[in-house]
């Protein structure tokens, strides 16, 4: 019975809030604000028991170095008193910097040596047109569209330069038509995952 | 003055939407079973689970929530009954906080228990994490440092699975297995995991974040699912079909029809009266 009642509500929900491609109106309206409500209460709770789990639990357990992380952030709701809001910088910038230092950490790695690396290949592979084809397109590709961002190198303000630069512009105009398709793939997709909802779990009229 | 747009060019919104729901509603109805190709990256995403040894340990970052529910969760539930078919474990967790609450719906279409999966010796559920990159990095550190509890509460200490992760964690971990709907989670588990300790990592962004972990692909991210659409795909090319299947019609459906409305809106934009802006 109650698997029932929640894909009722399930299913009038859905319906209501894409009332809003339609337009804006109180059933969307209302089905947008219990989905915040919801995942609000949620948030806090998930917080709530992260905080127990990974910092209250260990002090208990003996651990009391945690009572130096949980003070600090305590300290970020100094913010909200204006004699002692300059405390919570502290704690931010240990969380910033704890976040830079570890990304760095990879990102050199990952983001850029790797990836110039992975940019040295054979470009004709004997057997292989395809890839040989393939290879040669990507370094034809990755050079001129560098060369789009050298603005300040006398030659490659020339004639020839700027249009090799062009087709590095199009080429990157290209990724973001890929990238553009495959935002509209994410939204169909999202509804689709509803339209399936609807028509088999709570009307059962598909399969 | 501005140029009066072509009908062409406005057609109404709410028509828009209602000419798209309708065509994948029919479709749904009426499938046409329409052949799925599978590419490059899906087929490099299953190959290296296939790899994977019985046994091995799987640490899989289950950080989608409600809004990306239809492209994620297909592939949560087909990787782990690949995993299951494979024999290997799972250690589940979530960055985003709506996954523990999105995870029972998931379990019940795997059913863990069907192929005598235990938990807490077969897989394991720690739930949310907070924290961000360095959380991250703690965790294929230390695991057993960084959680003492799974997400009911219960103490790690009496799991066996909880217990193979001991540190140094990344030497116990197989693979990585990330979902999320935000690039900047995609990334962070790269540079901490693939980056740092050439841990394998498999990725199942959005669609629409794809192009951002492309460039790692297939050196520090050895396979990446498409979303929902490379859900699909590997449902079909590992013979263990679900849900991404019956939604692939529906996903080809949509697109077409935005794909004519592309069109439309472009020839209303070349045959408006040029002049004005």
């Amino acid at each position: 019975m109650a698997d029932v009642i929640g894909t009722w509500i399930a299913a009038l929900l859905t319906i209501a809030i894409t009332s809003l491609a339609w337009k804006d109106q109180p059933a969307s309206k209302m089905a947008n604000h219990i989905y915040i409500g919801v995942v609000t209460a949620n948030s806090i709770a998930q917080a709530w028991a992260n905080i127990m789990n990974v910092g209250i639990n260990k002090i208990i357990a003996g651990d009391f170095l945690y009572i130096i992380a949980i003070l600090l952030g305590l300290l970020t709701y100094t913010r909200y008193s204006k004699a002692s809001f300059w405390v919570y910088r502290y704690p931010i910038a240990l969380v910033m910097g704890i976040g830079v230092g570890t990304s760095m950490r990879g990102l050199v790695g990952g983001s850029f040596l790797d990836q110039i690396r992975d940019s040295f290949f054979q470009l004709a592979v004997p057997g292989d047109a395809m890839t040989s084809v393939n290879n040669i397109i990507f370094f034809v590709i990755l050079l001129s569209s560098l060369s789009y961002f050298l603005f300040t190198v006398r030659a490659f303000r020339s004639e020839t330069a700027i249009k090799f630069s062009t087709l590095g512009r199009y080429a990157m105009m290209g990724a973001f038509g890929y990238s553009f398709a495959n935002t509209i793939a994410t939204r169909i997709n999202q509804y689709a995952g509803r339209i399936a909802f609807l028509l088999i779990d709570w009307l059962h009229i598909a399969s | 003055m501005a140029t009066k747009k072509h009908f062409l060019e406005n057609i109404p919104i709410g028509l828009y939407f209602l000419i798209i729901i309708g065509a994948m509603c029919y479709i749904q109805l009426y499938p046409l079973g329409l052949p799925i190709p599978v590419t490059e990256m899906t087929k490099a995403t299953y190959r290296t689970v296939e790899n994977l040894n019985e046994g091995d340990i799987i640490l899989v970052d289950q950080g989608y929530g409600a809004g990306t529910i239809a492209s994620h969760e297909p592939g949560f539930v087909v990787v782990f009954k690949h995993a299951m078919r494979k024999g290997l474990k799972l250690v589940i967790l979530s960055t985003s906080v709506e996954g523990p609450l999105l995870l029972d719906s998931a379990l019940a279409k795997i059913r863990p228990e069907s192929r005598g999966y235990e938990y807490g010796r077969d897989w394991l559920h720690v739930g949310y994490v907070a924290g961000g990159e360095p959380a991250y990095a703690a965790i294929v550190q230390d695991f057993a440092s960084t959680f003492t509890v799974d997400y009911e509460g219960t103490s790690l200490s009496g799991m066996p699975l909880a217990q193979e992760l001991i540190a140094p964690t990344y030497e116990k971990i197989a693979l990585v297995y990330v979902q999320s709907a935000g690039g900047d989670v995609c990334e962070g588990w790269i540079r901490q995991s693939a980056v740092r300790y050439d841990i394998p990592m498999i990725q199942q962004p959005l669609e629409m974040m794809v192009p951002t972990i492309l460039p790692y692909f297939p050196v520090n991210c050895q396979g990446i699912l498409n979303g929902g659409i490379g859900a699909a795909e590997y449902e079909s090319f590992s013979g263990l079909p679900g849900e991404a299947v019956k939604l692939s019609d529906m996903l080809s459906m949509g697109g077409l029809v935005v794909l004519i409305f592309l069109i439309l809106g472009n020839i209303g934009w070349f045959i408006r009266p040029k002049g004005g802006d």
